[in-house]
């Protein structure tokens, strides 16, 4: 099969790429791992606060239904339930899992999301022990309750939501906790840390967030806030949320049963006695990294830039690379919500349809406009620093990204 | 220290690459190379970071360890496919 573009990932930024590329003039086809198109927008349902009144209820499985069905109807192919294995040439695209075998096509578009970071505390491979983001998957998705009796080990913007989504769907949580300072390296998850990470988070519950700590005081005094948080006051939509203590140990002979406890100080050292909780499940909570496996196999330099969540494509504002033909966009180059990764996709579409001599709906500068803008307003941003991250490719792609 | 394992497709307990590295391993690839660390079914997905984690505080040389490099097939395909 032969196509004007290839794009690898099914999700926001990939199908609203190639509704883009489609109605100017491209002929496209979209590979996915998943059986459904819509990446991780399936599992997504929350309210924005900050969204126009008529837009505060994101319902992630309507979008992504609404975004491939456009596709579809559009003409664009949506291969779901297989692999890109390889990426070669210019460009021939590799696939397993289905009837098709190769798609070769001008330009590749890498929009293959990130992955889950696993949180290593013992006991963490027994039965009962998930991802938080197969827990949102399992409750938005598949309506399926993980667990009767339940902790969150991790305490981030993705874990909070993904608590109050459970909570919705009438799930036991009992508690959320900090996940132990790394045995190994000795760091990760203070308290102090953890509060001055949840600043941008409180949009999640502003009430109970506010009413706690004043917004000011977020910001600015983590480590008193944390030190006051040993009375763990906490509670958002009635789970604590236990700031000054870790959970050290997940324990069961066949799945889990409960989770150890520990006090810990602001900084994060084990204080105090040990307390046990019945669990029968145990969500844990470490973040998301770049899946970046692909554009590495061609050729395309990898930065690593914290602020964005780790090891990402070297890539220019325009979401283009130094590799002819290739581009990325959505959480590929950086950890960021579905907001931003759909305004990513139509400007790593209109940068495309620009290389080929085409023109898209807008300019990329207009385009770039919309991904800050889409930025800005984001209900929650999984990265604190990701501005500072974003200028920090830019700054590197100037100096040497344009060959 | 509770070991436990890191590499879930290999089964590599925390106390193998603790191992590894006082063997002298810096790099995920010289982890690798003497447990399996990262050499099952999903090829590090999960355990490199985790590994890169360790190794950077243990090593502490001050810079990032260096990771494993992709190379296809990035997933599990069978043979028939790729000679095809």
């Amino acid at each position: 099969m032969k196509v004007d573009a290839v794009i690898i990932g099914a999700g926001p930024a990939g199908l609203t790429a190639a509704i883009e590329m489609i109605e100017n003039g491209l002929s496209v086809a979209v590979i996915d791992e998943y059986y459904h198109p819509g990446g991780r927008l399936l599992g997504q349902h929350y309210e924005d606060p900050k969204a126009p009144p008529d837009e505060r209820i994101w319902n992630g499985r309507k979008l992504a239904d609404q975004l491939a069905e456009k596709a579809r109807s559009l003409g664009v192919y949506i291969f779901t339930g297989v692999t890109a294995w390889s990426v070669s040439g210019k460009w021939a695209v590799a696939l397993t899992g289905g009837e098709v075998n190769t798609v070769d096509s001008k330009v590749l578009l890498l929009a293959t999301g990130s992955v889950e970071k696993a949180l290593p505390i013992p006991g963490w491979t027994l039965p009962g022990a998930i991802s938080i983001g197969a827990a949102q998957t399992f409750t938005n998705l598949h309506h399926v309750a993980v667990g009767k009796r339940m902790m969150i080990a991790g305490v981030d913007a993705l874990s909070l939501s993904v608590m109050i989504e459970m909570k919705n769907a009438g799930i036991n949580v009992v508690g959320m906790a900090l996940p132990p300072l790394s045995p190994v390296t000795g760091g990760g998850y203070s308290p102090a840390d953890t509060v001055a990470s949840l600043t941008d988070v409180a949009g999640l519950a502003p009430n109970s967030f506010v009413r706690t700590f004043g917004k000011i005081a977020l910001a600015r005094f983590p480590r008193l806030i944390a030190r006051a948080m040993r009375f763990n006051f906490l509670k958002m939509n009635g789970v604590p949320i236990h700031l000054r203590k870790s959970i050290v140990k997940i324990e069961g002979e066949q799945q889990v049963e409960a989770v150890m406890l520990q006090s810990v100080s602001v900084d994060g050292k084990p204080v105090g006695e040990m307390e046990r909780v019945e669990v029968d499940a145990i969500c844990l909570a470490a973040g998301l990294y770049p899946l970046v496996d692909l554009a590495e196999t061609v050729g395309c330099p990898l930065i690593d830039i914290p602020e964005l969540g780790g090891t990402v494509p070297l890539h220019g504002p325009d979401m283009s690379t130094q590799v002819n033909g290739l581009f990325v966009a959505g959480n590929i180059t950086g950890i960021e919500g579905a907001k931003v990764a759909i305004a990513q996709g139509q400007l790593a579409a209109i940068s495309i349809l620009n290389s080929l001599g085409k023109s898209g709906s807008m300019t990329v500068n207009e385009a770039i406009k919309k991904v800050e803008n889409a930025r800005e307003k984001a209900p929650i941003h999984f990265l604190p620093e990701i501005g500072e991250g974003r200028e920090k490719m830019n700054a590197i792609w100037e100096k040497e990204g344009i060959l | 220290m509770n070991d436990m394992i890191i590499c879930r497709c290999e089964g590599v307990f925390l106390s193998e690459i603790l191992g590894a590295i006082e063997d002298g391993a810096d790099s995920v690839p010289g982890v690798k190379k003497r447990v399996r660390v990262g050499m099952g079914y999903c090829q590090g997905r999960v355990c490199q970071p985790i590994v890169r984690d360790i190794l950077g505080g243990r090593v502490g040389t001050g810079k990032n360890p260096v990771l494993q490099r992709a190379q296809p097939p990035v997933r599990p395909v069978r043979l028939g496919e790729i000679v095809r």
